[in-house]
């Protein structure tokens, strides 16, 4: 008994070494030395599990240290409670700022209202809350939605047959993409909706749920749009292994870097450009500014969308 | 006591799996158009091959008497190492695949001694297990999905051989392998009787802990496969794929009849489980019916097969 | 059926078939308050279903039930409950983290009326006078987990009473209590008696039944044979009539002589038991007596690797051995029935088949691979060999009746053909026509020069099979008899001190 309970604190004890070893490194000790000029920035980010967010979240990182500020960044792992909690903790902190890179438009408001009772500045990153922070720098999803469905429409001539893949039903983004997108199809009658469905985000089940559609439609289907890439890549899959995608147009947003790739390998029509280095650098811009008290030209900061095409990919690729 | 009917008990068990497929079946084929062909029959196979095999690896776990949460993790985490080492032109097929599976067992191997050694419960250890391996997989990836894989790679989730999709040809192997070993090797006969009961297996001189640590091997050796060929079939290894893909696995054993409880229990089942769960789920989407009602008619799948089985006895 | 005053319960040609089996057929029971009636039969006879019935857990195909000479019909055990019927049931399960009080009014508990909060007070005031009237003398506020397997039983009658029971159903309450606690168990059966309340009470054991009961019913086969008085019968008769033929004299005289040494344990401790020594040989059968309790059990698991020995030492076939799990036991010949066949010895989700092999498959394996049909073989073999009745090796274990369920586990022992085999109450639970069965396949056992360790708490059958008897107190060897100078009452002396 004794002899097992020993290996398994050894063995509890390397993994937590092997954890420390993994995690130091990573933890840009710099970051604070380099804080000269004393500001402290909280940061709630989304999920750090998605490829987007990190991208702001590297940005973020890389203003800081130009800018000389310090970040305390967190993972709401894209719970709205867990995000309100780590508000509280860097008000209990009395950092400087807070950046906020909402989960829901709702159910996250209470992070910005604390924030503003405590008298700390918030700013909103990428999606927006209910309740009103002191800045907001982003971009309009609805925007994006219209500029696929736009895009799409003038594809396939303005009419014939789409499909849809909705994000995970209720998050913000899959509600305004789905938005913009409507509020472009009211415009052409002759574009029908044969089915819309949800593929969650994920690229595995854009790919199945692509497979069944084309089972259900096959050579019906005109276009197809993705609310974001990770759904159009895999139901780029699922068209070329049905040897479909020669006729079929296909959409999505978001620009990540496999679907650059397939835009310039000419597999993906097109994807919208999502500026994740815009964003976050303008969010602690931003930030910064209010710290300072420093007027803001803008209180809302809107970074453009970009139609990314084979024409124009060489501009995005390096970026 | 009915001591007549106990020999069929078990067949019959199979056998209501299957008329269940069978109904289903029937039923999306007059309702749904373009349901009954080969075409789709290969499009449900190819879909449930990684849920099947998951499936197929929990099944030992699950008749041995106990539980793998991590499962969804470990085919996340094994996807993106097998993807870092499938970049073309660096290393050979093997390696990434071999790596894969290693990742796999050693997870296996993690669980099994914290479970026998520890005595911690299964349910806790595999549940810090699920956030450990999807830790893992962001911290080896750094967060990002690793893509630009080698075709050979590619082949493995995406490609055909005499017209059935490779997926589909490994589901069959690990089929034929896991069924052959639970009937046919002492230790698959062990697996039964630890989970069935541990203290009579204990004192008729099985290695019990050995048992246990072997069940947790395969599942988790299986699910690097599974993650091999979920990478392979998005191109990329994505560090928060799979997530809840283990309550699917769960979900495909118990329809197949296997008890939570340990003991009881078949591959075959198990396949026609994993079967009911894909065509309900192609069918639905053949159908446009929303996710919404597909997750409750799921659900419902689920209770109803475990009622039946309760109702039996 | 004219209303007698006199019975309070009376059965009427109750009827009842399960799939393939009638196990009821048309059978009466009337019960007389205020007596202790006694139901009697093999295993299978209809005993537990009838039990069933009364109690309303499931419903006759035909025949009524009179309570007080009114007509009733139990749909569920709720029911009957009210109704005042208790049952003891031979596996308890308490609720163990709660309180004796608590376990005694669980769902039935005082309130203050007000909000329905519980009256802690009045609960631990009214268990602690239950208690008292039973003559027990624990305290109220204990953890059910801290008392015996007798204590608990107290607790359920008391829960009967407390209930208003008119009729306590008892199933095989003495099987897992030993001596001086069924002594205290029958005072408290005398006592409810007299407040007229009616016992039903099921037994395999003669003697108790001879002692305790007024009334005595046998079944066979699911058919009523007689009711008769308690006086009017004797041992031999009952015996006859309960297994339906001439029984003979259960232990045979054998004539063996102890061959060389099959094992010795010197100074052997470990938990439960200190300082065991003694010498078995080939051929030779010890028969260990003790109270539950007293570390026999204990003793035996040691020896075979269910658990840990601190200190001492084994020989076996003059070779010290070391031995810490059961597959070295195994390995050094050494073969356990155990004392919990539903526990220890057999997986009752797996076929016959499955449970004899299960020790034994590198009979018919290469090592990785099994050899199904040399298996096959093998299972039909034992099943012929152990007189194990059963439909085939498929069949699953936990429909076979309890004495078949001991010779599946025996022929899974044996299969591995041990040199020292060891029965831990090998005959508990099963009826009398099984008991000589294995009997007799013990003292072939012994005639085939293997060397026997028996546990029992049955004194006549310890004395009956033993060569020599050891009597553990306190986990200590208290006395060593041979065969000639054993007697039920030295065994006792020695046992309870």
């Amino acid at each position: 008994m004794m002899r097992t309970n020993n290996i398994i604190i050894g063995c509890a004890l390397l993994l937590l070494v092997t954890v420390i070893a993994g995690i130091l490194p990573g933890c840009k000790l710099g970051t604070k030395d380099a804080n000269k000029s004393g500001i402290v920035i909280g940061v709630s980010m989304l999920s750090l599990q998605s490829e987007f967010v990190v991208n702001v979240k590297d940005a973020m990182e890389e203003k800081a240290k130009e800018m000389h500020v310090e970040l305390l960044i967190t993972d709401a792992q894209r719970t709205a409670e867990k995000q309100v909690q780590q508000i509280e903790t860097f008000i209990s902190q009395k950092v400087d700022a807070i950046i906020l890179n909402p989960c829901e438009l709702e159910a996250s408001s209470p992070a910005v209202d604390k924030a503003r009772a405590a008298g700390i500045p918030i700013i909103n990153v990428n999606s927006e809350t209910k309740s009103e922070p002191d800045a907001f720098v982003g971009s309009n999803d609805e925007t994006s939605g219209e500029i696929a469905m736009e895009y799409i429409a003038k594809a396939i001539n303005q009419k014939g047959n789409i499909v849809i893949m909705d994000g995970y039903m209720g998050q913000a983004a899959q509600i305004k993409r789905a938005a913009g997108a409507a509020r472009v199809l009211a415009k052409y009658p002759a574009i029908k909706v044969l089915a819309e469905q949800t593929a969650e985000w994920d690229r595995a089940k854009g790919m199945t749920l692509m497979e069944n559609w084309i089972q259900s439609y096959g050579d019906k289907i005109n276009a197809v749009f993705a609310h974001n890439d990770e759904m159009g890549l895999g139901a780029l899959q699922a068209l070329e292994q049905s040897k479909l995608k020669v006729k079929i147009v296909l959409v999505s947003i978001d620009a990540i870097a496999d679907a650059l790739q397939a835009v310039k390998d000419g597999r993906l029509n097109a994807t919208i450009y999502q500026d994740a280095k815009g964003q976050g650098a303008g969010a602690v811009e931003t930030a910064i500014k209010l710290v300072k008290k420093e007027p803001l030209a803008e209180k809302k900061v809107f970074i453009p969308f970009q139609l990314v095409t084979k024409e124009n990919i060489e501009n995005f690729i390096k970026k | 006591m009915n001591k007549s009917s106990s020999t069929y008990k078990k067949s019959l068990a199979q056998y209501q799996v299957f008329i269940a497929f069978a109904l289903i079946t029937i039923v999306l084929s007059i309702v749904t158009p373009g349901f009954f062909s080969v075409q789709n029959a290969v499009i449900v196979l190819r879909q449930i091959s990684i849920n099947g095999i998951l499936a197929v690896g929990v099944t030992f776990v699950i008749i041995a008497g106990g539980i793998d949460l991590s499962l969804g993790s470990v085919i996340a985490l094994t996807g993106v190492v097998a993807a870092m080492f499938a970049h073309p032109g660096e290393y050979a097929l093997v390696v990434p695949l071999a790596l894969a599976i290693i990742t796999g067992i050693v997870i296996g191997v993690i669980n099994g001694f914290t479970i026998t050694r520890g005595k911690v419960a299964p349910f806790i250890v595999t549940l810090g297990m699920m956030t450990i391996a999807r830790g893992c997989a962001l911290v080896v990836s750094n967060g990002r999905p690793v893509s630009n894989l080698s075709k050979s790679f590619n082949y493995i989730g995406g490609g055909d051989f005499l017209n059935i999709p490779v997926p589909v040809i490994i589901f069959g192997f690990v089929i034929i392998l896991a069924a052959v070993t639970l009937n046919y090797t002492k230790a698959g006969r062990y697996i039964y009787a630890v989970g069935g009961n541990e203290n009579a297996a204990l004192a008729s001189g099985i290695n019990v802990k050995a048992v246990k640590m072997f069940a947790y091997v395969i599942c988790s050796a299986l699910a690097g496969l599974a993650g091999i060929i979920l990478a392979s079939r998005i191109t990329t290894g994505q560090p928060n794929a799979g997530v809840a893909y283990e309550l699917d696995a769960i979900a495909a054993v118990v329809i197949g009849g296997t008890s939570l409880s340990g003991g009881v229990g078949s591959i075959a089942g198990t396949v026609l489980g994993a079967l009911i769960i894909g065509v309900i789920n192609n069918g639905l989407d053949l159908l446009n019916i929303t996710s919404y009602y597909q997750q409750i008619i799921k659900g419902l799948i689920i209770v109803g097969a475990v009622l039946i089985d309760r109702k039996k006895k | 059926m004219d209303a007698n005053v006199e019975f309070i319960l009376q059965a009427v040609n109750i009827s009842k078939s399960f799939p393939g089996v009638k196990a009821l057929d048309g059978v009466s029971l009337n019960i007389e308050k205020g007596k202790v009636h006694a139901v009697m039969g093999e295993n299978g006879a209809g005993k537990s279903t009838l039990m069933k019935v009364l109690i309303g857990m499931c419903a006759p195909d035909s025949g009524d039930l009179y309570f007080k000479s009114k007509k009733i019909v139990f749909n569920n055990v709720h029911d009957s409950l009210k109704n005042g019927f208790s049952m003891i049931h031979q596996e308890l399960f308490p609720f163990l983290h709660l309180t004796i009080a608590q376990n005694i009014f669980m769902g039935n508990e005082p309130t203050t009326g007000f909000m329905g909060w519980i009256n802690q007070k009045k609960m631990n005031r009214d268990a602690a006078l239950l208690l008292k009237r039973l003559g027990l003398n624990i305290p109220v506020t204990r953890q059910m987990k801290e008392c015996s397997i007798a204590e608990m039983q107290m607790v359920e009658i008391a829960k009967a009473i407390s209930n208003n029971a008119e009729i306590i159903i008892m199933d095989e309450p003495t099987s897992a209590i030993t001596g001086r606690e069924v002594e205290i168990l029958f005072k408290i059966i005398d006592e409810l008696r007299k407040d007229g309340i009616a016992i039903i009470y099921i037994s395999h054991k003669m003697d108790e039944i001879l002692r305790i009961s007024d009334t005595i019913t046998v079944l066979r086969d699911g058919k009523f044979i007689i009711t008769t008085d308690r006086s009017a019968i004797t041992n031999d008769q009952l015996i006859n009539l309960i297994v339906g033929r001439q029984l003979q004299t259960v232990f045979n005289k054998r004539k063996i002589t102890p061959g060389d040494p099959a094992l010795s344990v010197s100074c052997l401790s470990g938990r439960g038991f200190n300082n065991i020594s003694f010498n078995l040989r080939k051929g030779e059968i010890i028969g260990i007596a003790g109270l539950m309790g007293s570390g026999r059990t204990e003793i035996v698991n040691a020896i075979f690797g269910l658990q840990k020995i601190f200190s001492g030492e084994m020989i076996i076939k003059g070779k010290r051995v070391r031995i810490k799990s059961p597959t070295d036991a195994i390995r050094s010949g050494i073969g356990l029935v155990s004392e919990d066949r539903k526990r220890f010895g057999l997986v009752l989700s797996s076929s016959v088949k499955h449970n004899i092999m299960l020790s034994g498959l590198k009979q018919c394996s290469n090592g990785v691979f099994l050899n199904r049909s040399k298996e096959e073989l093998i299972v039909k073999r034992q099943i012929k060999t152990f007189e194990i009745k059963t439909r085939s090796g498929n069949q699953l274990v936990d429909l076979l009746s309890g004495g078949n369920q001991q010779k599946v586990v025996i022929a899974k022992v044996l299969l591995n053909d041990p040199d020292i085999v060891i029965l831990d109450e090998p005959t508990r639970g099963i009826d009398i026509g099984a008991k000589a069965e294995i009997y007799k396949l013990i003292f072939r056992l012994a005639e085939e020069g293997k060397a026997i360790i028996m546990i029992s708490s049955e004194l006549p059958e310890i004395l009956g099979m033993s060569d020599r008897i050891m009597v553990i107190r306190d986990g200590m060897v208290k006395a060593e008899l041979g065969h000639a100078e054993a007697t039920q009452e030295l065994i006792m002396k020695h046992a309870m001190a």
